[in-house]
């Protein structure tokens, strides 16, 4: 019985051993899948029931490719996700132009497959801003600009605001001084540096939550 | 200007033979004819007028010595003994009288020429005499009547010293003739000469155009050489055809492999992706086994599309990539997430930090990715389990962007840093590791960063690692948004 939260896609691709591959791998992430070895089956299916998402490869037996995009793209406004060999630039403009969302540029892994389905079905939650954050035993209060049984001063505050609201991203040096520290003009990355060391030693324990990203710059963990 | 025909082959049977071998057709033989008859005609002329003036003085010469009175004289003397009449008078004058009618004479010989004339009625006949090794003026004169005294030869011959000048005027007359022709010789065949050779020399210039030899007609050697070289143009714009038709479906025999292996390539890739998940599970002593195969199949694919990539980028006549606002941001953002996926099963990390907006370049989406791409590989390749990669994307001030990608690995030895990028340069460190490698790939980002104006730059950064930097200029203005590439 198909599960109406759960998000259907319609997967069309004549190699069995890659479409059986495939179709392990996004049912295993909770996707339901139907699969369509050829452009026929997959109008037909696409006409009798709607699905969240296609995932066409452009090299089918018999017809073109391109030909199933555009007429799977005239039926209803499912996006698309093709499925591409073609190093050429035109056929990516080409595919766009037909409609599709994204591309897949073989050889691609599963879990970039995964990935780029993830970046189209994933709902958008706009969820209430948090005024108040937590961080390890310390919560943060973004409108008084308080953090528990620590003092920092305004702009330590707000780097450590910057990093938390891009928590789990790591960030570089530039960017962060660019974004939290310049009040117009440049100011030095290596100064961030020094803002980040003061803010790891106020905030104690919780400062294991800034981490040193190698090559990059600094990341606020999701955990310690 | 040299015109080389040594490596075009002629292929004689097919074509008429190109040297003509006539007199007045060849070039030489043309100099040769020209000059010989104009020389002749100076000659003749010299000869005519030198002679005609001569004739000219001897004859008013003799004549004024033959006056009636000497006549009377000489007659009178003849008359009195025609047998010893011939007198010597001094100064190289001698006077031999003569029967008008016969042309006879009892005294000495008579110029049997010159006599017919006075026997068909002349008054006197003259001849000069200036060639031959006797210098001197012949005149006979009718003194009237009949008899053996009835005409007179009178002989003048000059000095040695008067043959002498008349010589030296002859010679120099020759001289200046000789050097009349040559002259007019060079600027009669010079100056054609001189227009051909240039249309020639714009013929050899410009390789491959026969019109412009063929310009040059003619039959002499010039008109061959410019005939041979527009047979061979012509066979060098046939082979060039042949050449460009060969290797375009060489070009396209590779785009259509690198597109073909693609298909294989990735399910042999998801194979072991998900072979590697169960023997992470199952049996993970054979982890590495797993983890050379996914290597070779990434090497395996990027050396196909660097293939793809380099023929595309060496093509000097093909076109240049349109270059269009592309979101450098998207594409390093793929390239960082692909790339990470393969790191994470060889046992590296790659981390990436890219900003938050889009960041605008105008480029070519698939070699920029495919740019990226090789940086990105090589710092994993090169890197041992436990290894870290970092992919960052800044802005330089307001107008540019630069890109690192930053590997704690091995790197290259700095005197070798300058290297990196020449077509087909391995380090020797990598060869020992890994006898695989095109030296395709970073020769590919250094001819795209030519491309696209970008500059890249290697370092080696402390205590360990290489790291590659790409700077270019970001688009300023805000492009319609429909011709953004992400
Ligand atoms: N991150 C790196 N760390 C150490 N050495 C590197 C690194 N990147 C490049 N090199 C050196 O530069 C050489 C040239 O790299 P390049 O990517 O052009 O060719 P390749 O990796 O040998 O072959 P391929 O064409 O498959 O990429 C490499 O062989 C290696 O010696
Ligand atoms: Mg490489």
């Amino acid at each position: 019985m198909p599960n109406p939260e759960r998000s259907s896609i319609l997967l069309v691709e004549d190699d069995a051993a890659m479409a059986a591959t495939m179709v392990r791998a996004l049912r295993s992430s909770g996707y339901e899948v139907e699969l369509a070895t050829d452009g026929e089956r997959a109008l037909a299916l696409a006409s009798s029931r709607t699905f969240a998402l296609v995932l066409l490869d452009l090299r089918l037996p018999f017809v073109d490719g391109y030909a199933v995009l555009e007429k799977l793209r005239k039926r209803d406004h499912v996006p698309i996700i093709v499925v591409t060999a073609g190093t050429e630039l035109a056929d990516r403009l080409k595919a766009f132009e037909l409609g599709a969302v994204d591309f897949l540029a073989k050889p691609f892994w599963i879990e970039e497959l995964l990935a780029r389905v993830q970046l189209r079905l994933k709902r958008p939650k706009r969820s209430e801003v948090a005024r108040r954050v937590s961080l390890g035993t310390r919560v943060i209060d973004l409108d008084a600009r308080t953090v528990t049984g620590v003092e920092l001063t305004r702009v330590e505050f707000d780097v450590l605001l910057f990093l938390l609201d891009r928590r789990g991203q790591a960030l570089t040096r530039d960017f962060i001084a660019s974004g939290a520290l310049s009040v117009g003009g440049e100011v030095d990355a290596r100064t961030v540096d020094s803002h980040i060391g003061r803010i790891r030693k106020k905030l104690g324990a919780e400062g294991l939550f800034i981490s040193t990203v190698w090559g990059v710059g600094y990341r606020c963990e999701l955990e310690p | 200007m040299s015109v080389s025909l040594g490596r075009v082959s002629l292929r004689p049977s097919r074509r008429p033979p190109l040297v003509r071998g006539t007199l007045g057709g060849s070039l030489y033989g043309r100099i040769v004819v020209g000059t010989v008859l104009t020389a002749a005609g100076v000659v003749a002329a010299v000869y005519f007028i030198v002679h005609a003036t001569l004739v000219d003085v001897g004859r008013t010469w003799g004549e004024r010595l033959a006056d009636r009175t000497r006549l009377a004289e000489w007659r009178a003397s003849c008359e009195a003994d025609p047998r010893h009449a011939a007198q010597d008078l001094g100064d190289g004058l001698r006077v031999v009288p003569f029967d008008v009618r016969s042309g006879r004479s009892l005294a000495g010989s008579i110029d049997h020429a010159l006599a017919t004339e006075l026997e068909a009625g002349a008054p006197s006949a003259v001849r000069v005499d200036w060639l031959g090794r006797t210098v001197g003026a012949r005149l006979l004169v009718a003194a009237g009547g009949e008899g053996p005294c009835s005409a007179f030869q009178i002989d003048r011959r000059l000095d040695h010293l008067a043959v002498k000048e008349i010589r030296v005027a002859w010679a120099t007359a020759l001289f200046v003739a000789l050097f009349v022709l040559l002259a007019g010789a060079l600027v009669a065949v010079l100056r054609p000469l001189l227009r051909r050779l240039s249309i020639l020399e714009r013929a050899a210039a410009g390789v491959g155009s026969p019109e412009v030899a063929r310009q040059v007609s003619g039959s002499d050697e010039l008109g061959t050489i410019a005939e041979a070289m527009a047979r061979a143009f012509e066979q060098i714009t046939l082979d060039r055809e042949r050449i460009l038709r060969e290797v375009r479906v060489r070009d396209e025999f590779i785009a259509d492999i690198s597109h073909d292996v693609r298909t294989p390539t990735t399910s042999l890739q998801l194979s072991l992706e998900e072979l590697d998940e169960r023997v992470a599970r199952d049996a993970p002593d054979a982890r590495p086994l797993v983890r050379r195969a996914l290597a070779d199949v990434v090497y395996i694919a990027s050396l196909v599309a660097n293939l793809g990539m380099a023929r595309k980028l060496s093509d000097e006549n093909g076109p240049l990539p349109t270059l269009r606002p592309v979101d450098l941001r998207s594409i390093a953002e793929r390239v960082a997430l692909r790339c990470a996926i393969f790191a994470k099963r060889q046992g590296i990390v790659v981390e990436h930090a890219l900003g938050e907006a889009p960041v605008l370049v105008m480029t070519d989406p698939v070699i920029l990715e495919q740019m990226l791409t090789n940086i990105v590989e090589n710092a994993i390749r090169y890197n041992e389990v436990g290894g870290r990669v970092a992919l960052t994307l800044d802005r330089r001030g307001r107008e540019g962007f630069v890109v690192h990608v930053r590997d704690d690995g091995p790197g290259v030895a700095p005197s070798e840093l300058p290297h990196l990028g020449q077509r087909t340069f391995r380090s020797s460190a990598a060869r020992e590791r890994d006898p695989r490698g095109s030296g395709l790939g970073l020769a590919i980002v250094r001819a795209g960063c030519d491309r696209f104006g970008w500059t890249c730059g290697f370092a080696t950064l402390e205590p360990r690692g290489l790291e590659v930097a790409l700077e270019g200029p970001v688009v300023t203005e805000t492009p319609p948004p429909g011709a953004i590439i992400r």
